[in-house]
């Protein structure tokens, strides 16, 4: 089995890969309007990809470009649209594609930014992208179950809330772990970042 | 509240199932209940049998993914009303009950379970949130137990469901000094939606009500409603960003 895990994901995610000793593979550069007009572009990317070689470690991170707070109140259509439609479209595709790209008794591990929950006001897009992406993990740790893939999700709060950069680590280290394939651990959520969830 | 001192409710996706459920069960607690829904025949009938009921049943036509529309079902609660005391977001896409294979399923299918959902929950709450501060008012979600196992055949459903209940904590914690409060319930009912899923799989019968506790599918107006107009009155006044669980204890987890 390889050691150098196949990390898909956006730009800001470069430092994840860069932890695991592997080269980031990107998400196509989207920009979502309220009616999708990117998202044929998602779904050929999303094709091709899944039709690429077997990679025993996957890891998906798509991470948007420096996240920003805002009550829902004031977040516009544009800034909805953006910070949650499009978020949640790239991590459903590069979960499916990244899933199924993985070898039979591989691992999958996604990597996603979570408030706190008691900090979680203000961020009400990135809390609904991150339990949307809780919830795919566990989907698609069901639908390959069976051929003994195993799908799991690290969470972090540390690029929302400035923590320096030496926390990823961290996440870094729970990637690993959970490549590691040890304990035959699937469907399941390791928060990083602190003991208050 | 009614200038007449009568709560008022917009139910959105109440032209059927589990939505009339709710509209009828806040009727026959003196609610007047906005029926808010794209099927203006089937509306109004689910509005009429709210006032048989014993509330007050209005249908408003309402795309809930649509900014426009939803600004303007709110306009036309309070401007007929005087105020708006609760918003239940219950509509979910057309597609929700259909498998789907997620390495295929087109980006606009994705496009319209988001749009409903999540759209419509942001969009509701966007134009609602002013109302219900001045009423000291409450918002309640749908969300559901694929919002928590995920699923191998709806997976865009189960993503949609598990992302309304980071929208509902996140603003709980926002709108909580405002007075207004936010929660979810996972309801496990007996709907069209859900005899579409039961056609559609024929294993699923057995998965969902062979291990159920109680053996049976909730009932809309009797098993469902009554829950959210717990929600939204003043005796759940201490309750907010939770999830209740109304599925008879399929999946006793919140």
């Amino acid at each position: 089995m390889s050691r150098i895990p196949w990390v898909i994901g956006t730009g800001p995610a470069v430092p994840i890969a860069a932890g695991l000793g592997a080269e980031l593979d990107e998400v196509p550069a989207v920009a979502f309007d309220a009616e999708w007009s990117d998202g044929p572009r998602i779904e050929e990317w999303r094709s091709r990809v899944a039709a690429g070689p077997k990679a025993d470690q996957v890891v998906v991170a798509v991470w948007p470009e420096s996240p920003r707070s805002s009550p829902v109140v004031d977040l516009d259509l544009d800034g909805w649209v953006s910070t949650m439609e499009e978020q949640f479209a790239l991590w459903f595709a590069a979960l499916a594609a990244g899933s199924e790209r993985c070898a039979d008794g591989g691992q999958v591990v996604a990597v996603v930014d979570r408030p706190d929950p008691m900090a979680s006001g203000g961020w009400s897009a990135v809390s609904a992208v991150a339990d949307a992406v809780e919830v795919m993990t566990r989907s698609f740790a069901q639908i390959h179950e069976s051929r003994g893939v195993r799908v799991n999700l690290v969470t972090t709060p540390s690029r929302l809330t400035g923590s320096p950069p030496e926390e990823l680590a961290d996440v870094v280290g729970a990637v690993a772990m959970l490549l590691s394939g040890a304990g035959g651990v699937t469907s399941s959520v390791v928060h990083t970042g602190g003991a208050r969830r | 509240m009614t200038t007449d001192g009568d709560p008022v409710a917009l139910v959105s996706g109440a032209s059927g199932g589990v939505g009339r459920g709710i509209a009828v069960s806040l009727g026959a607690a003196g609610w007047t209940v906005w029926v808010a829904a794209r099927r203006p025949v089937e509306g109004q009938q689910v509005a009429d049998e709210v006032t048989e009921a014993g509330g007050q049943g209005r249908f408003v036509e309402c795309d809930v993914g649509d900014a426009d529309s939803v600004a303007a079902a709110i306009a036309a609660v309070v401007n007929r009303d005087g105020g708006l005391t609760g918003v239940v977001h219950n509509a979910t896409s057309a597609l929700s009950p259909l498998p789907v294979v997620p390495l295929t399923v087109p980006m606009d299918d994705l496009r319209n379970h988001v749009a409903v959902s999540l759209r419509g929950a942001y969009l509701l709450a966007r134009s609602a949130h002013p109302h219900l501060a001045a009423s000291k008012g409450s918002m309640v979600l749908l969300t559901s137990e694929a919002g928590f196992e995920g699923k191998v055949r709806l997976a865009p459903y189960a993503a949609v469901k598990g992302a309304v209940r980071g929208l509902a904590r996140a603003w709980a914690r926002e709108w909580g000094r405002d007075g207004v409060r936010v929660n979810c319930i996972a309801p496990l009912a007996n709907s069209p939606a859900m005899e579409v899923a039961l056609a559609k799989d024929s294993t699923m019968a057995e998965r969902v009500l062979g291990r159920h506790p109680m053996g049976y599918l909730g009932d809309p107006v009797d098993d469902i409603g009554p829950v959210v107009r717990f929600l939204l009155s003043d005796e759940a006044g201490y309750v907010t960003g939770a999830t209740i669980m109304v599925d008879g204890g399929n999946r006793p987890i919140s």
